[in-house]
């Protein structure tokens, strides 16, 4: 409602939410895909507004402009290493000095390019693309945590029509449960039993990631197999191939 | 052959009145003193005093005599007023030894400098650092700003002018924990002595001797001060000193000890360029017997008399030593340690007992690597009085009067903690912080990963009451294990995650690029 009555308050609060983390800045495409196409441009100068008007009270109470460096620098760049949830720490502990500016730009350059072909091929459900858009972040954020997952999964049963068309739903289901149960286990294996070594964590990670991935694959699968199935009614039931 | 005699003496005449003059002094002192557990302290002290009368304020001296032309280059060529390096190999035993005949004790290698004013003092003090390294052949070079700190209250100098005191030097302090300690350290070192290992006291340095020992610890002080405002006169002094605790209870069981025994070397005289070379020796126990005799026990022994050998022994007319059962407690002692468990967190404790009658003032000097994230708000002080062992209460602003602190930035500079502590008399103080352990890259591991990261000593400083100098005393270094990656996974890691990232991407490729059509279904024949 706040989206369809409010558009600026809309703007702002997701202003906030791209100042405080970075990658939510990346939903304000499909929010403005969800008004008419006049208020875009005010919806455009509402975010950028915010966003100045956040990065000068910052600039204001800091002093400087160093904390851009310890901040946004720190999510960009990667400085510090402590495991989570996701799959950047592992890889960038263990990979060579050489090769890791190239990579640090492949996984953030990927983290952000979803948007485009998203906001195209569906440009007229703009509330599944927010969905898609978070469950991305949840799984290829340079620091996520559960809680992106909880809001991903939060806004799933928004598309429960999608739920019929599902492939994989009992083997994603599963893979959560699984995750959920020996991350800690393992976690504490690692770094307080001494008996596990960093494998089990990341492989436990790996498995959550891998959970996250097929859930999105599916969801879009299912969106678009939904949309061919209400424009050619004689498909229902059908086996589809795509060409 | 007039003329020439007239241009030598004019050539000899303009060069005395340009050059500096100096004056050279080398002293040379053996201290041999028994200890209360039945070990031999032997400390060896060659001392090299110029004394340079400038004309011109800060014109370089060219003549070395029995100054070492390196350890003067080095001074000169990157602006040292002050340095001291120190190798040591083995813990002090505060408890059992009392206080080191030298201050520094803290494992590993130890250097810091006063060095002069300059917007270049950092590179001078990296090149300052991989010149002692080569000259040394000790990894000093590593000594990098990782490492490095600046601290407020201890280490001062010991310059007498007090203009170079306040405004012109700064101070340089880093260590090394893991660094060992070996004859190729010995080696160079000797050569800086004025007659090497061949005459004098240094005929005992041998090495295979020394260093199978309990603590050993070989230093270097070299200063070049003004000892006047406008820097006309001024002081060079280098003083070496070599400090080993040596057991001979181990071999024999009995704690005799002969020069020939413990050092497998006799002293065959002083060295001819030393103004002073003695032996003294200190004998605490009245039941030893000191052979060769001594007619003034506190003169000692002097070399410059002894023309063919010097043998010094002492003897107990004991069948076997016995330990002591009460150690000798100093007035200060101090203990730091790790507590927690895991290998993402912990906690760094302190525990410093203080055995005066009055309360006394410290300086507690710390300095962690960054890969311990310390967390200032969870320091914690706990007094214990020592009679009771009832905790008192006291304020944290009763204990701790003063704090410098620099938090760490990561891969850049260690996080240094100094605090001026007044400990109440015979009391036990604690103090406690935590901190989180980082996970480093594959690469900044050492070799050795699952060996740990040594931690260097904290530095008490203190003024004992009754002495007129400051004394130091050094914890033992801690080793920290932090958590490690599988150093076996690059490429697996690099591949799984990867093939994680390529599924979606392809996935989501393939639907949203990509129509779609029914699958026709084929109509059976019959």
């Amino acid at each position: 409602m706040i989206i369809t009555d409010r558009p600026s308050m809309a703007m702002i609060w997701i202003a906030l939410a791209g100042y405080l983390g970075l990658y939510p800045a990346m939903l304000v495409v499909p929010l403005i895909l969800m008004q008419p196409s006049s208020k875009s441009f005010g919806m455009i100068t509402t975010f950028a507004l915010s966003i100045v008007g956040l990065l000068g009270i910052s600039r204001w109470l800091v002093g400087s402009w160093d904390f851009i460096a310890a901040t946004y620098g720190v999510i960009l760049f990667l400085s510090d290493l402590t495991p989570n949830t996701g799959m950047f720490w592992y890889f960038f502990i263990e990979i060579f000095d050489q090769f890791r500016s190239f990579f640090m730009v492949v996984f953030q350059f990927h983290a952000f390019i979803f948007v485009a072909p998203l906001c195209i091929k569906l440009r007229h459900q703009p509330l599944f693309v927010i969905t898609v858009l978070c469950g991305i972040m949840s799984v290829f954020k340079s620091y996520p945590a559960v809680g992106d997952a909880a809001l991903f999964l939060g806004l799933l049963p928004l598309h429960d029509e999608l739920f019929e068309y599902f492939r994989y739903g009992f083997l994603i289901t599963n893979i959560y449960l699984y995750s959920s149960v020996l991350a800690p286990i393992f976690w504490h294996l690692w770094l307080y039993a001494g008996s596990g070594n960093a494998n089990f964590f990341y492989a436990i990670t790996l498995v959550y990631n891998l959970g996250s991935v097929l859930l999105l694959i599916d969801m879009i699968f299912s969106v678009l197999r939904r949309d061919y199935d209400i424009e050619n009614p004689n498909a229902i039931g059908k086996h589809v191939v795509q060409k | 052959m007039y003329t020439s005699f007239i241009i030598l003496s004019i050539v000899l005449f303009v060069n005395n009145n340009l050059s500096v003059w100096a004056k050279e002094q080398f002293n040379e002192d053996l201290t041999l003193r028994s200890l209360s557990d039945g070990k031999l302290l032997a400390h060896f002290n060659f001392t090299t005093h110029v004394d340079v009368i400038n004309p011109v304020p800060g014109a370089s001296l060219h003549h070395y005599g029995l100054f070492p032309k390196v350890i003067g280059q080095v001074l000169q060529e990157y602006q040292v007023r002050e340095m001291h390096l120190t190798f040591t190999q083995g813990r002090w035993k505060y408890d059992e030894w009392g206080y080191p005949p030298e201050q520094s004790t803290g494992t590993g290698v130890e250097l810091w400098a006063w060095m002069e004013n300059s917007t270049r003092v950092d590179n001078q003090w990296k090149s300052l650092t991989n010149t002692l390294s080569g000259l040394f052949c000790a990894s000093l070079n590593f000594i990098d700003e990782t490492i490095t700190t600046e601290p407020t209250l201890s280490f001062q100098s010991s310059s007498s002018s007090s203009f170079e005191k306040n405004n012109n030097i700064l101070l340089r302090y880093g260590s090394l924990p893991h660094e060992s300690v070996c004859t190729e350290n010995l080696t160079p070192w000797i050569k800086l002595l004025p007659c090497k290992a061949k005459s004098g006291i240094a005929e005992l340095l041998n090495a295979h001797k020394i260093y199978n020992s309990n603590f050993h610890s070989m230093s270097i002080h070299a200063k070049s001060i003004c000892a006047n405002d406008d820097c006309t006169r001024r002081i060079m002094e280098l003083k070496q000193t070599e400090t080993s605790v040596l057991d001979p209870v181990r071999e024999t069981s009995r704690r005799d000890w002969s020069l020939k025994e413990v050092f497998d070397r006799v002293l065959h005289g002083a060295c001819p360029v030393a103004d002073n070379s003695r032996v003294h020796i200190i004998q605490d126990d009245s039941n030893a017997k000191l052979s060769p005799e001594l007619n003034n026990p506190l003169k000692g022994y002097d070399l410059k008399e002894v023309h063919d050998e010097l043998d010094i022994r002492m003897t107990w007319s004991e069948n076997s030593f016995h330990y002591p059962l009460e150690p000798a407690y100093p007035i200060i002692s101090a203990n730091r340690y790790f507590t927690g468990y895991g290998q993402e967190r912990g906690g760094l404790e302190i525990t410093i007992h203080n055995r005066n009658d009055k309360a006394l003032p410290v300086i507690y000097y710390d300095s962690i690597p960054w890969y311990l994230k310390l967390y200032l708000h969870t320091l914690q002080v706990i007094v214990i009085d020592e009679k009771t062992g009832q905790q008192q209460l006291k304020e944290k602003g009763d204990i701790i009067r003063d704090m410098y602190y620099q938090p760490a930035i990561d891969r850049s500079r260690p996080t240094m903690l100094e605090c001026q502590l007044l400990l109440p008399a015979k009391s036990i103080v604690t103090l406690s912080l935590d901190f989180d352990k980082v996970f480093l890259k594959y690469t900044e591991h050492r070799p050795d990963a699952n060996r740990g990261f040594d931690i260097g000593s904290a530095v008490l400083t203190a003024q004992l009451p009754n002495e007129n100098h400051t004394i130091r005393v050094y914890t033992d270094t801690l080793l920290v294990s932090l958590p490690t990656p599988d150093f076996s996974m690059p490429y697996n890691v690099i591949t799984l995650t990867c093939t994680v990232i390529a599924l979606f991407f392809g996935s989501v490729f393939n639907l949203l690029t990509r129509s779609f059509q029914i699958i026709k279904e084929e109509k059976e024949v019959k």
